[in-house]
């Protein structure tokens, strides 16, 4: 009997695991966009290149390692925003008593460490009474995440997407009863307030697009270290750690006489940009850049109407001690605690 | 919801740099929390007390 993909269950640590190779325990579930369904690949090498076989066929093969990765495409949600960023960015403080909780996270000092928070992720596809998919990945990372909005409505008009990279380590079957779908409020582009160098976008209704980005550019071959560990016979990674992040943001507005975007690119003129989307008083998310350059800021089209699209470049604030910082409000505590 | 078993009920935040041991306690908001993040200082839970 086959098994539909709308029968995942996935549920996404919810704290940071102690290391890389011990499983979390908590976990949140979530629904998603995209079907793709993470496989487990193991890499193996063959002889194929190698001479004085006589011929240039494979006569031989020999384990390497694990490759782990997917992504994951939603709605944005303050939960899943709360959770993506934190693990992504590092370090996270968390406060308030009950719910809603405040969190406030910022990309982690390379000087204290390189490693981000690890955490767990589990996929189950029920089939014929038992599961044609049931693995626990541990020890995984986030590589990227991009908050994007829109014009336009609906909850497409605020979606969240993130790439992530496991260690190789696996457990199937899982042995996780995941819990109930975790209740998610999503935000839509709707209630977004946006200030970039002092002009505000919203208010003067000629935001339409953007995103808000952070890639870690996991070195990921660096992972895989003598005795970095094996997993059947195949090498997985002891670490994953970052290595050069990139901050993002790039916005569309309609072009007015008079917009300020080429003088702030020719000027190179710095200032905050603050974005900040919301479902209500108790869930929201608020991206802060200290200090926003502009790079490009081109002309461009949308809807048939004239507008500007600009490329950011942040800044590190020698003030803030920091190139990004967010803030989000909701009603999960202990995320990548 | 699920209750949190670590999360200090206060309207400060206590910081810790993980190598100096420099503890900072200061206001709850992103204002005051940030840039001592940024320097690597992290939350200290209550487990870690």
């Amino acid at each position: 009997m086959p098994a539909r993909v709308q029968q995942l269950i996935m549920g996404l640590g919810k704290g940071k695991q102690t290391n890389i190779s011990t499983a979390g325990t908590t976990f949140l579930r979530f629904k998603k966009l995209d079907t793709s369904l993470t496989t487990p690949k193991p890499v193996f090498e063959n002889d194929a290149a190698e001479i004085g076989k006589g011929h240039e066929f494979i006569t031989q093969t020999f384990p390497s390692h694990y490759e782990v990765a997917n992504r994951l495409e939603k709605y944005a949600s303050a939960e899943f925003v709360t959770w993506a960023v934190a693990f992504a960015l590092g370090n996270i403080a968390q406060t308030g008593s009950s719910a809603p909780y405040t969190y406030t996270i910022t990309p982690i000092n390379p000087g204290v460490t390189l490693e981000l928070p690890y955490f767990s992720l589990v996929e189950q596809v029920a089939e014929g009474g038992g599961n044609a998919i049931d693995n626990l990945y541990v020890g995984c990372a986030i590589e990227d995440f991009t908050y994007q909005f829109n014009f336009g409505p609906g909850r497409a008009s605020s979606k969240m997407t993130v790439n992530w990279v496991g260690s190789g380590l696996l457990t199937t079957p899982s042995g996780i009863t995941v819990p109930a779908l975790t209740t998610e409020n999503n935000m839509l582009a709707a209630s977004m307030s946006l200030s970039v160098n002092g002009v505000d976008y919203v208010s003067t209704k000629r935001i339409l697009s953007g995103s808000v980005g952070w890639k870690n550019n996991l070195l990921l071959n660096a992972g895989f270290y003598p005795g970095s560990g094996l997993q059947n016979g195949l090498q997985v990674r002891g670490r994953m750690e970052i290595g050069a992040r990139v901050p993002s943001f790039q916005f569309t507005a309609r072009l007015l006489a008079g917009s300020p975007e080429y003088t702030t690119l020719v000027n190179q003129t710095t200032g905050t940009a603050t974005l900040s989307v919301q479902h209500d008083a108790n869930n929201s998310v608020s991206f802060s850049f200290p200090q926003m350059a502009f790079q490009v800021a081109e002309n461009a089209e949308a809807d048939g109407i004239v507008a500007v699209t600009v490329t950011g470049a942040p800044q590190y604030s020698n003030s803030q001690n920091t190139v990004m910082s967010v803030t989000t409000l909701c009603g999960v505590t202990g995320i990548a605690q | 919801m699920d209750e949190q078993e670590n999360t200090p009920a206060r309207d400060t935040v206590r910081l810790r740099h993980p190598h100096t041991g420099d503890i900072q306690e200061v206001e709850a908001t992103p204002e005051k929390l940030v840039p001592l993040m940024g320097l690597g200082y992290v939350q200290v839970r209550e487990v870690d007390e």
